[in-house]
């Protein structure tokens, strides 16, 4: 067998690597629950926002699926999309309060496949 | 223990290389192949269970609306 | 009654199971539930953490018996109570077992990963905007996708793949390869890259068939 997993590789490892460290980080989500109060408000913060994170995720694809079959008037299109504009603002900013990036609140949902 | 199966990693030259390797086969190793479930498991990987529970849950969600829409 | 750390699931009429140690230097076993049999050995620890040196080790025990066999590879730190246990997983899921070992006969596992630049979106000015530009964003994923896994569809028995799994992240994909076939994906890997200038491609493998086993009914 190929004692060399690496088959065919353009680009930059660097981003690679990158790429995958955050879908590893998020696969691993949380850290033990540390015991000092800023830590656990932390941890904390970051379980409700993942949480949210997703149900925005899902939301929005289903928001999207919809505008793609043509089913919401124009003034829905706005509407939601108005929503779903000022919940990710909103989350940036909390992301922001709470020391949080994008790759703490990400699981990946795989689903999104089966769109192609 | 240095004639441990590792040659396979040993053998890929660049530390970059190797970490990109290794972040492949964990994506695969930990998150694919048969998953045994019931009481007769021990343990598996270290995997926060929490996290995986809710990704189904909520995998299981967005597939029964996009079935919902089909109809 | 160690407990059994459970490496595959394979045929009972395979070859003899090589000399070989796995995790920990163990050496490897068979339990066999005939026309099945699961690759184990003892462990007396009580999990098995997610290390380098440890994946590494349950991969060459994989890699060493894909030689000889076709396998299905088992979750990486998978522990069961012992050999009764093991015998009843296979006793339970024989059907799924057999009918998955023939789906993926005389196959290995490519991976391909596609990295793509995108342009920050400009802040959107309504609600429409935004909508609409996410829309688009991810159509634009999916033509671009669809280039590439195409051709090599094409050449895999089964695939499986999820788009944007972080933004940067176009495409990620699993084939389900005849060994005979992967010269041939990487070739037209090379390929794809040269039309795809603009794109970052991966290719790692051959891999274990992780992602083409069936989900065991509860």
């Amino acid at each position: 067998m190929d004692t060399n997993k690496l088959i065919y590789e353009t680009g930059d490892l660097e981003a690679f690597a990158a790429e995958l460290e955050k879908l590893h980080s998020a696969a691993t989500l949380p850290q033990r629950i540390a015991t000092d109060p800023e830590s656990v408000e932390r941890g904390l913060a970051q379980l409700v926002l993942t949480l949210i994170e997703l149900l925005r995720q899902l939301m929005e694809r289903q928001a999207l699926r919809r505008v793609e079959h043509g089913s919401l008037s124009d003034e829905e299109i706005e509407r939601l999309g108005q929503t779903f504009l000022k919940l990710k603002q909103r989350m940036d900013e909390l992301k922001q309060t709470f020391d949080l990036r994008d790759e703490d609140l990400n699981i990946n949902l795989g689903p999104l496949g089966d769109l192609l | 223990m240095d004639n441990q199966p590792k040659t396979i990693a040993a053998s890929l030259a660049a530390p970059r290389e190797r970490e990109i390797v290794l972040l492949d086969l964990l994506d695969r190793a930990l998150d694919k192949g048969v998953v045994i479930a019931g009481d007769i498991v021990i343990s598996v990987a270290d995997v926060d269970l929490i996290y995986v529970g809710l990704k189904v849950l909520l995998t299981s969600v967005d597939r029964m609306q996009h079935l919902g829409e089909q109809r | 009654m160690a407990a059994q750390y459970l490496y595959a699931i394979t045929h009972n009429h395979g070859p003899t199971l090589p000399a070989l140690a796995g995790v920990e230097g163990v050496p490897i076993a068979a339990v066999a539930v005939p026309p099945l049999a699961a690759v184990v050995a003892p462990l007396t620890v009580r999990s098995l953490p997610p290390t380098e040196a440890y994946l590494w080790q349950h991969e060459a025990v994989l890699e060493a018996l894909m030689q000889q066999q076709t396998i299905l590879p088992v979750r990486f730190g998978t522990l069961l109570r012992d050999v009764e246990a093991v015998r009843e997983v296979l006793t339970r899921h024989a059907a799924t077992f057999e009918a998955d070992l023939e789906r993926v006969r005389g196959c290995v596992e490519l991976s391909l990963r596609v990295l793509w630049e995108q342009e920050p979106p400009a802040d959107p000015q309504s609600g429409r905007d935004y909508l609409l530009g996410r829309l688009a964003q991810q159509q634009q994923a999916r033509t671009r996708a669809d280039a590439l896994h195409t051709p090599l569809a094409a050449l895999a028995r089964d695939t499986r793949l999820r788009l944007l799994e972080t933004p940067r992240m176009l495409l990620t994909a699993a084939y389900l390869v005849e060994q005979t076939q992967v010269a041939h994906v990487r070739q037209t890997v090379a390929e794809l890259a040269h039309e795809h200038p603009d794109l970052q491609l991966l290719c790692t493998g051959p891999w274990p068939v992780y992602h083409f086993v069936s989900k065991l009914a509860d």
